[in-house]
């Protein structure tokens, strides 16, 4: 497993890039369309990759679009057009993150991945989420914390209430304790 | 911030000082200073993608028809193209449609004049029957049902790497 810095010059933000495991021989899979997949990114950049593909994109609502009723029945071309903007709208928000903000500024982001532990105090490697927009974001970004950083674990698009709904979700719950369990061995 | 780390903080921040550091803010700068031109492409290429997958067309299909390589719709479906008037042209001209709308950001109504032909003299609009529940339940179903397997195919090749993370220790 491998941590990559999201901002050059200071760890307050890493990316767990998750290597193949041994034995497994596509280190450099490709798509059907026979380019090379993201697999060499670290979870941060492949979130964003994948939330302004709009070939990805279109692929992923068709095959979830009946979850699209939980919004307004939203159209496909509405949810990726609102997955690329939350996408852009998130990013800039952690770049003026990277300019000093306060930790209470990066936790008004980052919230507690439980909501029961969304008054209570922060604690290490606690789980955390991060979304697009407001309540109804699309998108959702993956965190834990350790000490003053935090270590990026994954990125998806969340349509239902609970992570474990969906396959795509469920991993991503998956790689936050292989996370944890990497940096509770350090 | 406090300015002392820990022992394991430390650890942290020498393992990320091993790989290059993610390129991602100078991506940022680069999408917000041509988002105006981006949000176009990025509009056309949906609508294109929305447009193939109803008419059951492959991207190949579309290249054939425009007579360019497929390497150069697949730049075109990955929305970042600056899009020369010759090219926003020929798709039009592909694809039977008008992207005026569409680069000002409106969806495409492209599903709601469908005319079937039987023959030289029998045209047949089927657009009031599109848009019933009948047609939708029945016919568009079916359709679709027999896609979700490419659209699970597509999901799982692009995400072959994350398919890897149940091997990893």
């Amino acid at each position: 497993m491998q941590l990559t810095s999201i901002f050059e010059g200071s760890s307050r933000f890493d990316a767990i890039l998750f290597e193949a495991a041994d034995g497994i021989k596509d280190l450099n899979p490709k798509n059907y369309e026979g380019e090379l997949l993201n697999s060499h990114l670290n979870e941060f950049d492949k979130a964003i990759t994948k939330w302004e593909d709009p070939i990805w994109l279109h692929a992923f609502f068709m095959q979830h679009r009946r979850d699209l009723t939980n919004f307004d029945r939203m159209s496909v071309q509405q949810a990726i057009n609102q997955v690329e903007e939350e996408s852009i709208a998130l990013q800039y928000e952690l770049l003026n993150l990277s300019k000093g903000a306060k930790e209470e500024d990066v936790e008004l982001l980052l919230q507690p991945l439980s909501n029961e532990e969304k008054d209570l105090q922060r604690y290490e490697l606690q789980k955390l989420k991060a979304k697009g927009a407001d309540r109804k974001g699309l998108i959702r970004l993956y965190a834990l914390k350790h000490d003053s950083s935090y270590v990026i674990t994954g990125g998806t698009i969340k349509l239902t209430r609970y992570l474990e709904e969906r396959p795509h979700t469920k991993l991503e719950l998956y790689k936050l304790e292989v996370a944890k369990k990497f940096l509770e061995s350090l | 911030m406090g300015t002392i780390k820990s022992d394991i903080e430390k650890k942290i921040a020498e393992l990320a000082s091993k790989n290059p550091p993610s390129n991602w803010r100078e991506k940022l700068e680069y999408k917000i200073q041509n988002r105006d031109w981006l949000k176009k492409s990025f509009n056309v290429a949906i609508t294109i993608l929305d447009i193939l997958d109803e008419r059951n067309m492959s991207q190949t299909d579309l290249a054939d028809a425009m007579k360019v390589t497929r390497q150069h719709i697949s730049k075109i479906l990955k929305g970042q193209e600056n899009l020369t008037l010759e090219t926003v042209a020929k798709l039009e001209i592909a694809l039977g449609i008008k992207l005026g709308r569409v680069l000002d950001g409106e969806e495409l109504e492209h599903r709601k004049s469908v005319v079937a032909k039987y023959s030289d003299s029998v045209e047949v609009d089927l657009s009031p029957v599109m848009n019933t529940d009948f047609f939708n339940k029945s016919i568009a179903s079916k359709h679709l049902a027999s896609k979700e397997k490419n659209y699970g195919e597509i999901i799982e090749r692009y995400s072959a790497g994350e398919n890897n993370y149940a091997l990893a220790s």
